[in-house]
């Protein structure tokens, strides 16, 4: 029996020494060297929904320069992604050779494995200035890009034409948010039963983000300091806790409540990013001609109205055998005018590659938005997005400023007091410093 | 004597014949699989997790930062909330719930009811069902748009907001957890109730004693092994729960609903703080040693307690 014991104390000891030796590995770069065209491969790629029905668009094109590989687009959900990236990176084996990863979220990747993504940088060298550039800035950690970014998400209001024709409120006319909240009162006394804005106030930031977006901040700021407690972020939770003083939101407390309310004529407006069309085509394409997209009301008369919500990228987890196939894969699906035209007309993907937007199809009206044309509008948003700083801690500070966002929203919390809270739980848990 | 003699000096001559299936090695063989497999899987993650703890995960790599974890976690006001929810929980829901399914046990164990079986099932069928694909179905129910307010808006009721409003999220979490343990918690008492001998309830009803008084003072008394079982079962579901608030209301809304394990899970799988999250783990499994051992204490020796 003793001898059992000592055995299994033994083997434990043999497993725990394992602990805490990873050793540096360089990172693997991406060369860009020339691939023979009748190379023999398989690329798989993990990717969900419409993006992954997207990228299948793409694969005849690839394979008229390299027909003897295979690709395989693999149906795996975002929320499964994560987990299975996580395990996979920490486990160092069962990762695809492309991942599809939101681009928010990926920004803490790269950090927490420094050598479990491929880098991007040399052969995408000469592509920066066509792309989006909050989200190169995203893709981006130490001046290395491992992530490329795929679709754009510019944010828009979208509104119910028919409600502000009730309210005999112009669209055009909502400028700031204080515009947009008058016309709010006008529109609900004219329409019982509908709000202005649903916002979810105590499970999602995005519309915080959205606000704080344009106007230049975000949780860090270029040099890693936590900026929730900055003006920006204040000004912009004291707007969301006006709409609620003024009576003109909703809590919609999860994607189908806002789906059903929205298809229910229930909501005047939705802000979200430009993929908001995509859903309501699907889901409402009997409201058809009934909605109209302006752009996000600025703060200051004048002020920047461009932001932006949500938006995926592409990585190479340096597990995989053909990173190089997998790369020239990549940069045909996203840097090429054909394809993200392709994957915008058929799903909606608004693309992040700003040569797509010459392609005369910009300058068309959409019937869904009763003719208006929708696509240049957000088109010409893309290069303007500020730049946002993300930093591996970024899902912390999410946490945090949910909290905060869910006390003052639900509760009767003072905006600066649970700012400055969430900003001092933020330091002691990342150790980073809080910006002046 | 003799033979045992030289059996020995066999087995030290040849070591391999130590190994060698026989009547002595057998049990060892038999048990090895198991032993193999609990060793692999819990005592080494186990071990590993009190190792981690100490730990920080930074830059790829996890750097020895002695208590630090530990100091954080007492000055984190959300781990202090999650102990409050939890807690919460097992003070309300757990005696709630193991109340509820002794009385159905009682009622399903009578004489009286009919269609027995039936209803057995009927009230087990929720534990068997897929947890993910029942909370789903829940936050559906639950949802401000969901069946639940339609039916209420029916009856001229005002809507509640079930996952909104930091009390009725709670509400809505216990309410699942109750549906979903009570049948299986049920299934547990009717078994004990079925070991009572008859003979104790005959000899009660000679002495006149009526059916609330056997209940109080046979039913309960001989029923006690198996409520501590069953509540100490709960109580460790309940500190180590997850599925509900992840799903119902990832926690929200401002943590009003986090349990232990689900903040566990977002500092490990949501930050990556790998060793924070297991510091997390090595007091939940304190918590856990501790309630357990009040419990059986509290049970006494005669009970199956300690």
């Amino acid at each position: 029996m003793k001898k059992i014991f000592f055995l299994v104390i033994g083997l434990i000891a043999v497993f725990l020494t394992g602990c805490g030796d990873s050793k540096p590995i360089e990172t693997s770069e991406i060369t860009g060297k020339e691939i023979k065209s009748d190379v023999k491969a398989e690329i798989k790629i993990w990717s969900w929904d419409v993006a992954a029905l997207g990228l299948k668009e793409t694969i005849p094109s690839f394979n008229k320069k390299y027909p003897n590989v295979k690709v395989i687009v693999e149906e795996v959900g975002s929320g499964d992604t994560y987990q299975k990236l996580t395990i996979g990176l920490n486990s160092n084996t069962g990762l695809p050779d492309i991942m599809t990863i939101e681009t928010d979220v990926f920004i803490k990747y790269p950090p927490n494995f420094p050598n479990g993504f491929y880098d991007l940088t040399k052969v995408s060298a000469n592509l920066e200035n066509d792309f989006d550039p909050s989200k190169w800035q995203l893709g981006m950690y130490e001046n290395k890009l491992y992530a490329l970014p795929w679709d754009s998400a510019p944010a828009g209001i979208f509104y119910r034409r028919d409600f502000f024709e009730n309210g005999g409120v112009d669209p055009e006319t909502i400028k700031t948010w204080d515009d947009f909240i008058e016309a709010g009162k006008k529109i609900q006394a004219a329409n019982p039963g509908v709000k202005m804005i649903p916002i979810n106030y105590a499970k999602e930031t995005s519309i915080h983000s959205m606000m704080v977006n344009s106007l230049g901040s975000g949780n860090f700021n270029s040099e890693g300091q936590i900026t929730v407690a900055d003006e920006s972020n204040i000004k912009a939770l004291k707007m969301q806790k006006r709409f609620i003083d003024e009576d003109i939101s909703y809590n919609a407390d999860s994607w189908n409540t806002l789906v059903i309310a929205t298809k229910n004529d229930e909501v005047a407006t939705v802000l979200y990013g430009g993929w908001w069309g995509g859903t309501l085509k699907d889901q409402m394409p009997e409201q058809s001609g009934k909605w109209g997209v302006i752009p996000i009301p600025s703060f200051e008369k004048n002020g920047k109205r461009v932001s932006y919500s949500g938006g995926a990228s592409l990585a190479i987890p340096s597990q995989s055998k053909n990173a190089e196939l997998a790369w020239e894969f990549i940069k045909n699906a996203v840097a090429t005018k054909e394809n993200q035209l392709l994957m915008y007309k058929k799903y909606d993907l608004f693309p992040s590659y700003l040569p797509t937007f010459e392609d005369k199809y910009f300058k068309k009206g959409d019937p869904y938005f009763a003719g208006q044309k929708v696509s240049e509008l957000f088109a010409k948003m893309v290069p303007f997005i500020n730049k946002e700083y993300g930093t591996e801690d970024d899902s912390e500070a999410i946490d945090y400023l949910l909290d905060a966002q869910a006390a003052v929203l639900t509760g009767d919390a003072d905006v600066e007091k649970v700012l400055k809270n969430a900003a001092e739980a933020i330091k002691t848990a990342t150790h980073r410093s809080i910006a002046d | 004597m003799d033979i045992s003699m030289t059996r020995t000096k066999e087995r030290r001559s040849n070591l391999s014949s130590k190994f060698k299936l026989n009547k002595r090695t057998a049990p060892y063989y038999f048990i090895a699989p198991a032993v193999i497999l609990f060793v692999l899987f819990t005592l080494y993650p186990f071990f590993r997790t009190i190792l981690l703890s100490f730990y920080s995960y930074e830059r790829g790599r996890y750097i020895y930062s002695g208590i630090s974890n530990y100091q954080r976690l007492f000055s984190d006001a959300i781990f202090f909330k999650a102990l409050s929810n939890t807690f919460t929980y097992l003070l309300i829901q757990v005696p709630l719930m193991s109340t509820l399914s002794l009385i159905l046990a009682v009622a399903l164990n009578s004489k009286i009811i009919k269609w027995k079986s039936q209803f057995r099932v009927a009230f087990f069928l929720p534990s068997v069902t897929e947890m993910i694909a029942y909370s789903i179905i829940f936050s559906l129910f639950l949802s401000d748009k969901g069946l639940l307010n339609y039916l209420l808006s029916i009856l001229g009721i005002e809507s509640i907001p079930w996952l909104i409003h930091p009390f009725w999220a709670k509400v809505s979490i216990m309410v699942a957890l109750t549906w979903r343990w009570t049948g299986y918690n049920m299934i547990i008492m009717l078994a004990g109730l079925q070991g009572i001998s008859d003979t104790l309830y005959e000899a009660a009803e000679i002495d006149g004693a009526s059916r609330f008084q056997q209940f109080l003072h046979i039913t309960i008394p001989q029923m006690k092994p198996i409520i501590l079982f069953s509540m100490l079962m709960s109580t460790i579901g309940t500190i180590n729960l997850f599925s509900e608030p992840f799903i119902l209301t990832k926690g929200g809304p401002s943590n009003s609903t986090i349990s232990l394990g689900l903040y566990l899970y977002n500092q490990g799988f949501m930050n990556l703080n790998f060793g924070y999250a297991s510091a997390i783990s090595v007091v939940l499994l304190i918590i856990t040693a501790i309630m357990s051992f009040i419990q059986m204490k509290a049970g006494g020796k005669d009970n199956g307690g300690l």
